[in-house]
């Protein structure tokens, strides 16, 4: 338990393009070097970054350590590992972590690097890349079930039908319903018992049911009611419900003002 | 060339003096204003005396009361706040000063009052300002202070002990003391003063039976302050104290094993030599002083920065309350609070924890919040903390949530 010292903020923020995502500190680059690895592309640690950390952060010294590494050609993890150690956000047991999981991560077969890369952009909120690696995945998966033995292809069929899964959930985030109900009836029919027959059958429980056992159908409209009651009680519920509380006026004031945030927020998304 | 200027700013009285001039060199005026009904032109002091007198302007005194209430004064069917008609009477005065010393610009200005007020300050400070003196160069001190950092800069053997000061003119009779405490660490000052309840009209001075009065009067107080303590120095100011040949009784028992001083413009010496100082980088004083106007105590906090655990001062015991604003950024790992530690300059005080829970701010994982902490002071007694949300950047966007709290100290 312990308060981190900060230094100031930077006036002007760095522009992470992968995550689109402003930062203002040091202590937000640590993060999402730590938690969000694989969006660390080659070119990441720019004569940009390092002018940034220099005269925006006033960090003279560690700029130029960075500079004579990148002089001496040293590899990107250990710079990377340099600003987690000046951070000052994470102790040296969770940076040696970070160095293990980072060296695993990087040794990864293509297939389950694509995965945990979208997974990444998934969590960033950024469903539209995340949803463009996993149809990547997909065509990979259709290519390899197209040479596989007939014994290999139940588990391949599986894995795609899970990918299927994880591509119409991107589109249900960026509320491409038609989409996303195509793919979790073909995911549904690859394979028994997946994911997909779960889902369609919580968007449509039509389509879903001949997909979900019966005793499971109980459960799933349970499941559906929580999500439903939870998200009443929510922030943006409330906010909603409150701004058809107020005169014309204001109400109108108010919606085109969300519908903005709205706006903004989606094209984030895509 | 520029000079560091010490004014001792009182309701009846004025003297300014600058920095390093010597004994009879100094200006002291009535604290009064005064309008040309003709010409429009303004006067100060003796002068603006004379211009009422003679019927050519109205005069305006006791600027420090007016000011204090935020109060006005109508010429001519004009108003004019209390706040315009300081910066009058300042800026003419430090004029003054300036063709007195052949100086051109102040480097640094120290006011001296007896008691400080929020409302007295601030305006002090706008006036300076006004008269191109910038508000990072103006400070504003208690006549306590003044008394320090004129004794601070005199030999050292005025302070190995004790030392005393009576401050007395008419209808006004205040003691002070101060002492110098040597710890393991660091050297503080602490030093006060009161009004005593023997003060008197000094016009009792005029005749013999009045003066022997005074001088009983003195003594006692004298007695009753100053035994069982030892002094190495007692300061007497004042104008009761310009012709002191009516205090044989007093003299005699301050005089004591002890060195006696009567200066006049003492508090506007001990401003101007704490005005050079500032004008240094405030180090010929490396000490904290005590005092009215100052913080009691000091104010920190426990944070980690490179995984090293260390105490954050905050507030300084010995800063100025009025000038002193603390501000940190944190980020809370693993708790929700932040424990402010209160402690005071005298050891005989203990130290106080006060926890502040940090309620009402946005759920989000560990160490993605970042916190301002600013704390200010709006007098000796308390401090105010401010606690704003800053979120941790576009990861998780600020909000409005903060937290006010009001602390005695």
């Amino acid at each position: 338990m312990s308060l981190l010292l900060c230094r100031n903020c930077a006036a002007r923020p760095f522009y992470i393009e992968k995550a689109d995502l402003r930062i203002y500190s040091l202590q937000e680059l640590c993060f999402i070097i730590y938690n969000y690895p694989l969006i660390i592309t080659e070119d990441f640690i720019s004569e940009e970054l390092v002018s940034w950390i220099r005269n925006e952060l006033s960090m003279g010294r560690l700029s130029e350590r960075i500079k004579r590494l990148l002089e001496a050609e040293e590899s990107q993890e250990n710079i990377l590992y340099l600003m987690l150690r000046e951070g000052n956000y994470y102790n040296i047991d969770e940076i040696n972590a970070f160095k293990q999981r980072f060296v695993k991560l990087k040794n990864l077969p293509e297939e389950r690097l694509l995965q945990a890369t979208a997974s990444t952009y998934f969590k960033l909120k950024r469903f539209a890349e995340a949803c463009d690696i996993f149809t990547e995945i997909d065509r990979k998966l259709r290519d390899r079930i197209k040479k596989a033995k007939t014994e290999e292809r139940n588990e391949l069929f599986s894995k795609l039908s899970d990918t299927v899964c994880d591509e119409a959930v991107c589109k249900l985030r960026l509320f491409d319903d038609e989409g996303a109900k195509k793919l979790l009836i073909e995911g549904a029919e690859m394979a028994e018992n997946s994911k997909c027959g779960k889902y369609l059958f919580l968007l449509d429980e039509k389509s879903g049911a001949k997909y979900v056992a019966d005793e499971e159908k109980a459960k799933l409209r349970e499941l559906r009611e929580e999500a439903r009651k939870k998200a009443m009680l929510g922030e943006g519920y409330k906010r909603v419900t409150d701004i058809f509380e107020k005169d014309s006026i204001k109400r109108d004031e108010e919606i085109k003002k969300l519908i903005s945030e709205w706006k903004s927020v989606y094209r984030k998304m895509v | 060339m520029s000079i560091a200027l010490g004014i001792d700013l009182c309701n009846d009285y004025t003297i300014c003096r600058a920095f390093g001039t010597k004994d009879d060199e100094f200006v002291a005026l009535p604290t009064v204003v005064c309008k040309n009904k003709h010409t429009g032109e303004w006067e100060i002091g003796e002068e603006a005396y004379r211009m009422a007198l003679s019927g050519d302007g109205v005069i305006v005194d006791k600027l420090l009361k007016l000011a204090k209430k935020n109060g006005t004064a109508t010429i001519e069917d004009v108003k004019y706040e209390a706040s315009e008609l300081l910066k009058i009477y300042l800026g003419k005065l430090i004029d003054a000063c300036l063709k007195s010393t052949g100086q051109t610009e102040v480097s640094f200005l120290v006011v001296t009052i007896k008691e400080l007020n929020k409302i007295l300050m601030d305006t002090i400070k706008d006036a300076g300002d006004s008269v191109g003196i910038a508000p990072g160069r103006i400070r504003i001190i208690s006549h306590a202070e003044s008394f320090v950092y004129y004794v601070l800069s005199g030999p050292k053997d005025l302070y190995n002990n004790q030392v005393a000061l009576f401050d007395c003119s008419s209808y006004n009779l205040r003691y002070y003391e101060m002492k110098v405490m040597r710890g393991v660490k660091n050297v503080s000052v602490i030093a006060e003063g009161k009004s005593l309840e023997e003060a008197f009209n000094t016009d009792i001075l005029k005749n013999e039976a009045g003066r022997k009065l005074a001088d009983h009067i003195l003594r006692s107080c004298a007695e009753k302050l100053m035994s069982k303590k030892i002094y190495s120095s007692v300061f007497l100011t004042g104008e009761a104290f310009d012709d002191a040949d009516w205090a044989d009784d007093f003299f005699k028992f301050i005089c004591s094993r002890r060195r006696v001083g009567i200066e006049k413009s003492l508090f506007a010496l001990g401003a101007a030599a704490r005005a050079d100082d500032l004008s240094h980088g405030g180090v010929n004083f490396p000490y904290a002083v005590i005092c009215e106007g100052n913080l009691p105590v000091n104010i920190s906090l426990q944070v980690t920065t490179g995984e090293q655990e260390s105490r954050l001062l905050l507030a300084g015991a010995g800063d100025s309350w009025y000038e002193t604003r603390g501000h940190v950024e944190l980020i809370p790992a693993g708790q929700d609070y932040i424990d402010l530690h209160i402690e005071a300059a005298d050891k005989n005080h203990r130290t106080r924890l006060i926890r502040i829970p940090l309620e009402g701010f946005p759920e989000r994982p560990d160490r993605t919040t970042r916190l301002s902490l600013d704390l200010s002071f709006p007098d000796a007694e308390k401090m105010e903390v401010n606690i704003t949300d800053m979120g941790f950047g576009d990861l998780y966007p600020k909000s409005d949530s903060f937290i006010h709290e009001e602390i005695d100290l």
